[in-house]
């Protein structure tokens, strides 16, 4: 079989396995708390696989080596965070949304806002920054998805002359019957097939990354750093301030992340978090491996004559394993990259059918509708079509929603999530007052066209101005009265 | 109200945020130069050089060092906040382990002057297959806060949720129940 046979091959088995598992976890879902906690019923493995999928999306796989090639050094600043970011998640909030998600019966992240502030107002906020960021996220995803597919379709010359629209229609199908079916429980059961895919991609292409060059990584620098030895500093041809603001916005970000923060609620044992969390931090540098190999060794290569120049920075990925991996690899690394997209993806999607289906209705109407999990199967099909549509007919309406995506979250969530449900002196006003600025920064800077000086990435500035203003007005405010229990949580 | 996070900490927090928002501010009303700004590589478009100013004067460089203590001073004092007072050892090694990565942070940026006078053909040391001060940034500055999550690991059972805690939370449940 050639190489396109191979890798269409792997693409149809991993989407019959996910369909599989649809199949499988319907039969499992019988009520909300089903559709959106899993029952709080998670092992270790399934959630820590659970929180490094969402968090390793398509951008890790496809973004990121494309960031490399273009920028040298300076996108690995965001790997650089990861690390942290788990430690912050681990310290302020892993425990505190797991204890008062099971006390509070909690569904969403919105649902934890409401019950730490009392507010319906601060559920009504966080409830639109996670639909408006899902939107953006969802349609990116969807996007990329279909892009793949077609590429691998038209590349095993099955079907050449495949339209986007249709690559888009099966790859949203396949997403939306796992989702629907199952709702959270497919989508972590799938979520640990694709973490499982991913995590072996990235060692078997680093491994082929290294062997690409006599010296290695080590003659690949000296390539690099000859061209412009900015590039293989450490701060690579971004500067250092670019490289700073994705440390501060990816580390402090990680706790802000809606989706992944969720997979926390799911945990059948509080007393696992000790186990979660660093086996999803390692799975997570384990895949990193694929981002910072694949980007140096293809910048290298072109540099050194080894490699047609790219058309684009995204291209670095799949340039790489059509010219230098095995059949067989370069099948499980598109696979894996299908993989990352779509365990983001329908981590949005239940996230976002929450806020519309249970958290809107809440904070309007001050209950849930009747026949919720009926009710979130039909807004997951919705939402879905809706991200497609945006995906395939918005035009720049897709960038600025995907461009919303983590820094907007961060500025959003840190605060109000992050630092409030530990520190009591934090109030609704202040939590309303950093949200909407996190939607006014980010909508803001890029509506208007502003750019950042020297690299500074939005979400950073976002992040330092809602965090100030949270901070700020907590500290000038009377304390809100808070319910014993929330208190109680608060103090463990 | 009883226990609550130490002020200070959120004091800090914001004494670390001003400072930065100082420092973007000023880089709003002072944009940097063309020789600053990366540009599309001559040959290879879309990949991009760094400008041919880079890495910028001294006052630049002290700047970014002072952004850099600054984010890992916000990471120090979050990961602080999640950690009570009574939790005594745990919160020294966090500060400990703060400095460290903080020190780090200054390997990182002492290697980065010595690389940044070479030219481009001038050769350099590398470790692990990196410059220098992209192998602090690498192994040191991706791989330390694993050592923060080691202390959260050791240190669960005993302060992160102790017994007390569980037993708390059990008597909370049964009297959600209960209602």
């Amino acid at each position: 079989m050639d190489r396109a046979t191979v890798t269409l091959a792997s693409v149809v088995v991993y989407l019959a396995i996910c369909i599989g598992v649809g199949w499988w976890a319907m039969r499992r879902t019988k009520s909300s708390e089903d559709f959106f906690m899993a029952g709080r019923n998670l092992g270790v493995f399934l959630t820590a696989f659970a929180v490094f999928s969402s968090t390793m999306s398509g951008f890790g796989f496809v973004g990121g080596p494309g960031l490399v090639y273009q920028m040298g050094m300076s996108s690995l600043w965001i790997v650089a965070a990861t690390m942290a970011g788990p430690a912050i998640m681990f310290a302020l909030v892993a425990k505190r949304v797991r204890l008062l998600g099971e006390l509070r019966d909690c569904v969403s992240l919105p649902d934890v806002v409401a019950a730490r502030y009392d507010s319906e107002a601060v559920r009504a906020l966080m409830a639109a920054v996670v639909l408006l960021g899902v939107m953006g996220y969802l349609a990116t995803q969807i996007l990329a998805m279909s892009v793949v597919l077609q590429d691998v379709l038209r590349d095993a010359n099955v079907f050449p002359g495949i339209s986007l629209e249709a690559t888009v229609a099966i790859s949203t199908a396949v997403l939306v019957f796992y989702t629907v079916s199952g709702g959270i429980i497919a989508s972590v059961y799938t979520d640990l097939i694709q973490g499982v895919i991913m995590v072996v991609a990235a060692v078997l292409v680093f491994v082929t990354v290294v062997g690409t060059f006599d010296g290695g990584l080590a003659e690949m620098s000296q390539v690099i750093a000859a061209d412009d030895r900015e590039a293989m500093g450490p701060w690579g041809t971004l500067g250092m301030f670019g490289g700073l603001s994705w440390m501060l916005v990816f580390a402090l970000g990680t706790a802000g992340q809606p989706h992944v923060i969720t997979k926390y609620m799911m945990l059948k044992n509080v007393k696992d978090i000790k186990r979660v969390v660093p086996l999803g931090a390692f799975a997570y540098g384990v895949a990193a491996l694929l981002w910072i190999g694949l980007g140096i060794s293809m910048r290298a290569l072109v540099l050194s004559g080894g490699h047609d120049p790219l058309m684009t920075p995204d291209a670095a990925a799949s340039a790489f394993l059509q010219s230098f991996a095995h059949p067989l690899l370069a099948g499980v690394v598109f696979a894996a990259l299908l993989a990352a997209i779509m365990s983001t993806a329908d981590g949005f999607l239940n996230i976002g059918t929450a806020a519309v289906i249970h958290d809107f209705p809440v904070a309007l109407g001050g209950r849930p509708i009747q026949n919720e999990l009926f009710w979130a199967r039909v807004t997951t099909v919705g939402i879905a079509i809706v991200a497609a549509l945006v995906a395939l007919y918005s035009g720049d309406l897709v960038a600025l929603l995907g461009a919303f995506g983590w820094g907007t979250f961060a500025a959003a969530i840190v605060p109000v999530v992050a630092i409030g449900l530990n520190w009591k002196g934090a109030t609704a006003t202040a939590a309303t007052v950093a949200i909407a600025s996190s939607l006014a920064v980010n909508f803001g800077v890029r509506i208007t066209g502003v750019s950042m000086p020297y690299g500074v990435d939005v979400g950073a500035a976002s992040l330092v101005v809602s965090l100030t203003l949270f901070i700020g007005i907590s500290l000038l405010s009377e304390p809100d009265e808070l319910d014993s229990g929330v208190e109680a949580v608060m103090e463990m | 109200m009883t226990r609550d996070v130490d002020r200070r900490l959120l004091y800090a927090l914001l004494g670390a945020c001003i400072p930065l928002l100082i420092l973007l501010l000023i880089g709003i009303v002072s944009p940097p130069g063309p020789d600053l700004v990366p540009t599309p590589h001559p040959d290879f478009d879309p990949m991009l050089r760094s400008g041919s100013g880079a890495p910028g004067s001294s006052l630049l460089i002290a700047a970014g060092f002072v952004t850099g203590i600054l984010v890992i001073v916000m990471i120090g004092i979050c990961m602080l906040i999640g950690v009570r007072e009574t939790a005594k050892s745990l919160r020294r090694f966090v500060v400990a382990g703060t400095v460290v990565y903080m020190l780090v942070f200054c390997a990182l940026m002492l290697s980065y002057l010595e690389f940044s006078k070479g030219g481009p053909l001038e050769p350099f040391e590398t470790f692990g297959g990196f410059p220098v001060p992209s192998a602090w940034m690498l192994y040191g500055i991706w791989l330390f806060p694993w050592v923060f999550i080691i202390a959260f690991v050791v240190t669960f059972d005993d302060v992160y949720f102790p017994p007390e805690s569980d037993a708390r939370f059990r008597e909370l449940l049964r009297a959600k129940e209960r209602r």
